[in-house]
């Protein structure tokens, strides 16, 4: 096989690996968590609707992050709102890390990991505040 | 050789036409049909009485010009019924400019959805006309007609929300038969949907 034949090949399967990797998330748990556990009132897009489910994909995302792990896990029952979130007691923190990170790195672009230790930190200071 | 060809394209024309004329006939009407003194006895929604969530009484009198589409909901719903709303938003804007057609949601739990609470909940998702209406009323004249619309509903303490009904959305003429249903949790099967409605509204015009 001729050098220029053997590129040529090469640039070809790099061409179809990097068209493959074009729809592949970072976080393929968190999307799968998101789609089951979130998507029904979100919305699969992540974009809410009207005024009644908030859109997840939003400028205020980063401020959002310190709360999200509280409110995934013991719901918005508290404030005033219309339509009120759920608690989710069985998602572990494993799997809201791993929702979070779809949602703020995949869903928004920002380039900021949630580590778990985080994650039980913030769950930590809130089931105290209870 | 011409006529050889000319025969098999004749049918296929043919056939093919058949199949178009089809399209333009006009939609069933659905559910069970009964023979009564030889006269063929269609489905349709029976009379009703509700509230609107500007309080106001509603009754299938105010429907006798009117075609309308129909789903059943309750606000602390936390399975379909978002996804069913986005649907029937989808309708409603379509068709915003369209006085004849109307929308109906029915509210599965009237005792926490009460008229002052669906107005807030319309006003939320961006409806702020009776084009769109949420009715609720007596809890056993809702869950009856419900089964007049094909939608299964009923009580379940191991579904999400406690309830457990179907996500269709449904299509019923002047006369109150059903005439087309979507699945309101697929955005695909709506938008098939929309050409029910613009064949049904097409109809209306002409009587």
């Amino acid at each position: 096989m001729s050098g220029s034949r053997l590129f040529y090949i090469l640039c070809l399967l790099c061409g179809i690996l990097a068209l493959s990797n074009c729809d592949q998330v970072k976080y393929p748990y968190g999307e799968r968590i998101y789609l089951r556990q979130c998507a029904d009132c979100h919305m699969d897009n992540a974009e809410g609707l009207s005024s009644l489910y908030p859109s997840l994909k939003t400028e205020s995302i980063e401020s959002l992050i310190s709360e999200m792990p509280c409110i995934i896990r013991y719901g918005t029952q508290d404030s005033t709102e219309l339509i009120k979130m759920l608690p989710m007691p069985k998602m572990s923190e494993v799997e809201i890390a791993n929702v979070m990170n779809y949602i703020v790195q995949d869903l928004n672009g920002l380039n900021q990991e949630i580590k778990l230790t985080q994650v039980k930190e913030m769950i930590q200071n809130c089931t105290n505040k209870k | 050789m011409i006529r050889k060809i000319a025969t098999p394209l004749l049918i296929i024309i043919a056939s093919l036409s058949a199949c178009k004329q089809e399209d333009t006939s006009p939609l069933p009407i659905l559910g069970v049909k009964e023979f009564i003194n030889g006269d063929t006895v269609y489905h349709k929604i029976p009379a009703f009485d509700f509230i609107t969530q500007d309080s106001l009484p509603i009754s299938n009198a105010d429907f006798t010009d009117k075609l309308y589409v129909a789903d059943f909901f309750f606000m602390s719903c936390p399975s379909i019924c978002p996804k069913v709303k986005q649907q029937m938003l989808r309708i409603y804007n379509r068709y915003e400019d369209n006085s004849k057609l109307k929308l109906v949601s029915h509210t599965l739990d009237p005792k926490r959805d009460t008229p002052e609470r669906l107005k807030m909940y319309a006003q939320n998702l961006g409806v702020e006309t009776d084009k769109w209406m949420f009715l609720t009323g007596d809890k056993d004249e809702i869950y009856d007609i419900a089964e007049d619309y094909f939608v299964s509903a009923y009580e379940d303490e191991d579904a999400p929300g406690g309830l457990d009904h179907s996500g269709k959305i449904l299509l019923v003429d002047s006369k109150g038969h059903i005439r087309a249903f979507a699945e309101g949790t697929d955005p695909d099967d709506v938008t098939v949907f929309f050409k029910d409605i613009d064949k049904l509204l097409a109809e209306y015009e002409w009587q």
